[in-house]
């Protein structure tokens, strides 16, 4: 990643916590935004380490002291280097083989979820929920062998389940959640993965 | 008071943790290539025929020189006895025979050439490119010969070497069509500047080295 795209992000993460402390009087509504972290996607071979990059950020309106409804975005970024041969068994051929090389692989994912939660607990106090969002993901996985770089950009349906818990304080407060989140398959391809999220919010109903 | 003191102070944590762990994530986890050295960047790539006995061959053909493709520029002749060399002393590792004799037909002929045009999007070990005519010794090679059904697309750069195992009892002179049961390829090395030398035959052995079933000694 260049710099000047982590310069942008660092930007929108400003933007984006001074947006939240000036909303904190609207109490219906809950937003925050998250850092991310994410394990290694599950009956994967193509990524196996874990992702210490990532964010996200949530929209919920409480319809009631205990439901809401609102939206997600969330993004994490894993990558991983190696120079291991790897053998090459094309499906459906006569061939196959071996490539040695140093290969850079990274994957990103873009979950973007319709979501709803169920909270329990007072008002004013800490609230434990949990929840679950549908929506779509958008997927991209890069290799770069030598000189070659082969990218697959693909978007999928995709499901997430959710639970975590919101802290309030006077002011703000604080969020930690874990997610579930299953992209159905597309291009031959599914993934799903467990990510975990610490983050700040506005006040909440 | 004090109790929502604490509460803002370790929000402000949650918020500092935040904007840390986007800052050390964004410094420190993203990989990239764009430091790698020329030889970092080699690729060796070998892909064979799995219908193929191997263990029955014995002796292969080898021309004394390296064809090139896509350009009228001659490899300089000592890269081209290093690639050569790199080649025979590999063959001889792994039990097989040079065959000098041209009037003798060997088990499978190698040739080695270079590419010196890009080709992005080649298929495995084949990259597409109009026929060159060639004659090695006493033996007919037509050209072009016919990749492997399927396989995964790859590209290959300027200055890729590729060595191809023809099996002279699949020829077919009259389809002017040979298929390759081996081919290994080397992305980049020829024109790049450094150790050209010790890199092309660090590169050819490791193209080896990872085709085993190419080791006669092993399955006599």
């Amino acid at each position: 990643m260049k710099r000047n795209h982590k310069l942008h992000l660092l930007v929108l993460v400003a933007v984006a916590v001074a947006a939240l402390s000036g909303g904190a009087q609207a109490q219906d509504t809950y937003s925050n935004i998250t850092y991310n972290i994410a394990a290694p996607p599950l009956d994967n071979n193509f990524m196996e380490e874990w992702s210490f990059l990532g964010f996200g950020f949530e929209g919920r309106r409480f319809t009631s002291r205990a439901l809401s409804f609102g939206a997600s975005f969330n993004w994490n970024y894993w990558g991983s280097e190696t120079s291991d041969t790897q053998e090459l068994n094309p499906e459906d051929t006569n061939v196959a083989g071996a490539v040695t090389g140093v290969q850079f692989r990274s994957l990103n994912t873009f979950p973007m979820m319709v979501t709803s939660h169920l909270h329990m607990g007072r008002r004013g106090g800490n609230r434990f929920y949990f929840g679950a969002g549908a929506g779509a993901m958008y997927e991209t996985q890069t290799l770069e062998l030598g000189v070659s770089i082969f990218e697959e950009k693909t978007w999928h349906a995709a499901v997430q389940g959710e639970f975590g818990v919101l802290i309030p304080t006077a002011t703000a407060s604080a969020v930690f959640n874990v997610k579930y989140v299953y992209a159905l398959e597309n291009d031959g391809r599914d993934l799903h993965y467990v990510s975990a999220s610490i983050g700040v919010g506005s006040m909440f109903w | 008071m004090n109790s929502s003191r604490t509460q803002r102070g370790w929000i402000s944590g949650v918020y500092a943790l935040v904007i840390l762990g986007l800052i050390v994530g964004l410094a420190a986890c993203t990989k990239d290539s764009s430091n790698l050295t020329n030889a970092e960047r080699d690729v060796v790539i070998t892909l064979f025929n799995t219908e193929t006995v191997f263990s029955s061959f014995s002796d292969y053909g080898m021309l004394d020189t390296v064809a090139v493709v896509g350009d009228t520029t001659a490899i300089d002749p000592a890269t081209q006895t290093t690639i050569l060399n790199a080649i025979k002393s590999n063959m001889s590792k792994y039990g097989w025979t040079q065959q000098t004799d041209t009037t003798i037909t060997p088990d499978v002929i190698l040739t080695a050439r270079v590419s010196l045009i890009d080709n992005y999007g080649a298929y495995v070990g084949y990259p597409y490119y109009p026929y060159y005519p060639w004659y090695g010794g006493g033996w007919g090679i037509w050209y072009p010969w016919y990749p492997p059904t399927g396989g995964s697309v790859y590209s290959y750069t300027t200055g890729t070497i590729f060595i191809d195992m023809l099996p002279t009892s699949s020829a077919s002179p009259s389809d002017s069509l040979l298929a390759s049961d081996w081919v290994a390829a080397v992305n980049g090395v020829v024109t790049q500047t450094g150790n050209q030398a010790q890199r092309i035959t660090d590169r050819i052995d490791q193209a080896y080295e990872q085709s085993p079933y190419l080791n006669l000694n092993d399955t006599q």
